[in-house]
């Protein structure tokens, strides 16, 4: 029977309180997260922000599911830990003590330092608030544009197509998503991109941005100095671990906040897990932050587990990444650099040009594979990387998973309709329309 | 309370349900017998329930085609009622079943040969065979063109099927279909079941299954998914007793033929069949999704969902690779909470799943597939 306090309310954190209350069944959890809403799916923005889904939809806890942990959720900013007397400094003004805390706080978006930023109309792309903006304003533009060429950037593009907006997609580097793709498939990723008529800029970003008098955002101008009007413009350049609110507190930070392979941060009593983690495995020198949702739920487990006594150890695994490129699959297994230390790449691409497959080797062991469209299952990928199979073997596997798909035809983009805004009737009699869309 | 708070399917279901048997115990060859639903339609302008007035659309089609059925049977180039519903059945499917195909052709196989086969089915089990076919041997296409038998509704969803013959004789359609139905609904179908889940049925044959992933596909999302939704599901039991029970009823009292069991049968069909299959079934696609009738009052699913239940078919989720994005929830029509399986990382196995396929064809990242365990 113990108290344990939680900092976050996304997955990192309801996965150790989970497991805090399978280990611990009197425990008594707070979770504080400085976002109103209970928790929900972060992935799932990009759907609540296109119309795929309601709000209620992305919700993952229900009616019971902080009763069923045990948990009171308290809505306020941690703004200082105090390791010493075991005590937090809430935005509020409030102090409170803690017994174990975990710190499962994300990363928060970068920002691109440059002229108008702060423009009305400029937005990030993490939290359900900011999807809410951005579908609010969505609904009165016509022109709206994105920077950043990850993940998050390439779903903002997707959701700005898919509700009918002119859209601009500026991408600092000259491949798409380098570090995960080979040049084959950043052409056809692409490709995809232009046949739904996003205007894709490789190698620019954004220089200046203005704004009217009312502060709103009217125009960027790009690092090749052409000018691109806009009213709404999408900030998603990666995120960084939240670090700032531990200064002088006594918990070491680098990049992220540092950990071992047990989750345990240089204070004591004190966790963290998440995105906001960095893990430095003993014995190793490197160390790494994986921002993945995938591997934030385990390293909350782990922590839970710690918090409550027992002994896990986060193991590395193998990297996945899955994600979705308008409707292309695509998937990534092992290693993926990006400075390419000593590592070579062999390209595949089948016969309909959309699949494709990126295999990374050392010479002769496969250290990493990427797939767009048609992809070998999540275990033969673990097989191929963990059983350190020869090149020749793994192409020779990809090839035959596309001789057998030869004869099947490339899946045709879904484009969708552009919209004008002066085409809308003035009166829509069924308040239902839009829950009616596919 | 603001208008547009109030309860508004509670209200109009009640509404509904009041113009509906108003117009039940009306003669259709009264003079005003459509005065209600014009009040009705009114009232809805007046209360702004725009939203509603599909529903009103649909539910009141679906009340005038029965409605006048029973009182006023009308023929129209020589066709009766019966028929003329049918037509608008199938074009309603066949109609919605392209635009199905057009959104789904070239990404997802099962769905394409899945829609053809609803559309196949409607047009050819549905209409033609109960319509067009020369019937040599007498039966309904003799007396009166149109009263059709469709080869698609097995016991106990028709909760005559094995007992129909009883009521006009054995004629050889009856008879054609007496056997069809012992076989098929007695042998095939709990085999199909067993191994497939109620897939083979519900999302491919049933003529109801039919309609719901046709016409019924834009209003998916509407489907309620609440806790309170998935906990009264097992108000489909009564249904089952009621349809199982008639028929052992018929079956072995000694003198079937009794007045009793015609009343019982009048007021089965005007319940279950009108008003909970027809009249809410269809009126309901614009307010509650496409499958209430399906989920919470079939007696065909209530059955079979027990032998699905203890049967091999599920949905295998591979919850490491699930970002609980709850796609596959908000486009399952029956309401299951799939998410919830795949993060807890269980296969997904209940009664209710119809095997419809849109949770995997929506999963992003193809955590889900149909298996047999
Ligand atoms: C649009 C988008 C799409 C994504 N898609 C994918 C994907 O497809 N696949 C994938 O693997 N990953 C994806 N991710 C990444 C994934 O969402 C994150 O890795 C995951 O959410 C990390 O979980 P977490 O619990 O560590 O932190 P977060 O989810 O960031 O949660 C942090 C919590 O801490 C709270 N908090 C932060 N600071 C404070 C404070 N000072 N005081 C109080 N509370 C605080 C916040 O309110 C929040 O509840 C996506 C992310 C985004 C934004
Ligand atoms: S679980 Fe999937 S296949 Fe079953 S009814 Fe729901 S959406 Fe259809
Ligand atoms: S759609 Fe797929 S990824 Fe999303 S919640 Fe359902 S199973 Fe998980």
């Amino acid at each position: 029977m113990a108290e344990y306090t939680i900092v976050g309310n996304s997955i990192a954190a309801n996965s150790a309180a989970a497991r805090i209350v399978s280990l611990d069944p009197g425990a008594r959890v707070t979770l504080i997260s400085d976002e109103p809403e209970p928790y929900y799916s972060r992935c799932a923005l990009m759907y609540y922000a296109m119309d795929h889904c309601c709000e209620r939809d992305i919700y993952i806890a229900d009616k019971v599911h902080y009763e069923r942990l045990h948990a009171e959720v308290v809505h306020d900013r941690v703004v200082g830990v105090d390791t010493e007397n075991h005590e937090l400094a809430l935005e509020s003004g409030d102090k409170r003590d803690y017994e174990k805390l975990l710190l499962a706080v994300g990363a928060s978006p970068r920002r691109m330092g440059i002229e108008g930023e702060d423009a009305e109309g400029v937005y990030d792309f993490t939290t359900l608030e900011h999807a809410r903006k951005v579908r609010a304003d969505a609904e009165r533009c016509e022109r709206a544009a994105v920077v950043g060429g990850g993940l998050i950037g390439s779903e903002v593009a997707e959701v700005f197509h898919k509700l009918g907006l002119h859209c601009d997609y500026f991408v600092k580097e000259s491949t798409f998503f380098p570090a995960f793709c080979s040049a084959d498939q950043s052409r056809i990723i692409l490709r995809r991109f232009g046949e739904c008529h996003i205007n894709v800029h490789m190698s620019r970003t954004l220089d200046r941005v203005q704004a009217e008098d009312g502060g709103r955002i009217t125009a960027a101008t790009d690092t090749e100095g052409d000018r691109h009007e806009m009213e709404l413009l999408v900030r998603a350049i990666g995120v960084t671990p939240r670090t700032e609110f531990l200064e002088g507190s006594g918990v070491d930070v680098d990049r992220g906040i540092l950990v071992d392979d047990t989750m345990r941060t240089s204070a004591p009593d004190v966790w963290a897990a998440g995105d906001c983690a960095e893990v430095r495995f003993p014995g190793r020198e490197s160390s790494v932050i994986q921002k993945l949702w995938y591997t934030a739920q385990p390293m909350g487990w782990i922590a839970g587990a710690q918090m409550a006594g027992a002994d896990d150890r986060y193991e590395e695994t193998i990297t996945y990444l899955s994600a979705m490129f308008m409707d292309l699959d695509f998937a990534g297994y092992g290693e993926m650099p990006a400075p390419w230390n000593g590592l070579q790449e062999i390209s595949l691409t089948a016969a309909n040009d959309v699949d494709s497959a990126r295999i990374v080797h050392d010479g002769e062991k496969v250290v990493g594979i990427t797939f767009l469209g048609t992809a070998l299952t999540k275990e033969d990928c673990e097989h191929l990387v963990l059983e350190e199979m020869p090149v020749e073997t793994a192409c020779d596997t990809v090839r035959a998973l596309y001789e057998a798909k030869m004869h099947d035809r490339a899946p045709k983009a879904r484009i969708a309709r552009r919209r004008r805004l002066s085409r809308r009737p003035p009166f829509w009699p069924f308040g239902r329309k839009k829950t009616w869309r596919v | 309370m603001p208008l547009s708070r109030w309860p508004k399917v509670p209200i109009l279901v009640i509404l509904l349900l009041t113009t509906a048997v108003y117009l039940y115990v009306t003669p259709a060859t009264h003079p005003y017998w459509w005065a209600p639903i014009i009040a009705l339609a009114v009232l809805m302008l007046a209360l702004r329930q725009w939203s509603a007035m599909p529903f009103v659309a649909m539910a009141l089609l679906v009340a005038g085609f029965y409605v006048s059925k029973q009182f006023g049977p009308w023929e129209f180039l020589g066709m009766s009622v019966t028929f003329w519903y049918a037509v608008l059945y199938t074009i309603a499917v066949v109609g919605m079943g392209v635009r199905f195909l057009r959104l789904y052709w070239g990404r997802d196989r099962y769905m394409v040969i899945r829609t053809f086969f609803n559309m196949f089915a409607q047009v050819v089990i549905g209409f033609a065979l109960a319509f067009w076919l020369p019937w040599e041997w007498g039966g309904g296409a003799e007396d009166s063109p149109g009263n059709g038998v469709f080869f698609m509704y097995y016991w106990p969803l028709e909760e005559n099927a094995l007992v129909i013959g009883e009521y006009g004789g054995y004629t050889a359609v009856i008879k054609t279909f007496l056997i069809w139905n012992v076989i098929a609904a007695l042998v095939i179908m709990p085999v199909l079941v067993y191994f497939y889940g109620k897939r083979p049925y519900c999302a491919w044959l049933c003529g109801c299954g039919c309609l719901a992933e046709t016409l019924g596909d834009p209003f998916r999302r509407l489907t309620p998914r609440s806790r309170l939704s998935r906990r009264v599901e097992p108000v489909i039991y009564p249904f089952v007793a009621a349809a199982v029970g008639f028929t052992a009823w018929v079956l072995l009292a000694p003198d079937s033929f009794s007045e009793q069991v015609f009343a019982t049968q009048k007021w089965y069909g005007i319940i279950v069949k009108f008003f909970f299959a027809s009249f809410l079934g269809v009126g309901l696609y614009t307010l509650m999704g496409a499958r209430i009738w399906c989920r919470y009052f079939c007696p065909w699913a209530g059955l079979f969902g027990i032998v699905a239940k203890f049967g091999r078919y599920a949905i295998r989720t591979r919850g490491e690779l699930c970002i609980a994005c709850g796609m596959c929830n908000t486009y399952c029509e029956m309401g299951i909470d799939i998410r919830g399986f795949a993060l807890r990382g269980e296969p997904v196995k209940t009664p209710t799943c119809v095997g419809c396929g849109m949770c995997i064809e929506k999963c992003p990242r193809r955590v889900l597939s149909f298996t047999m365990e």
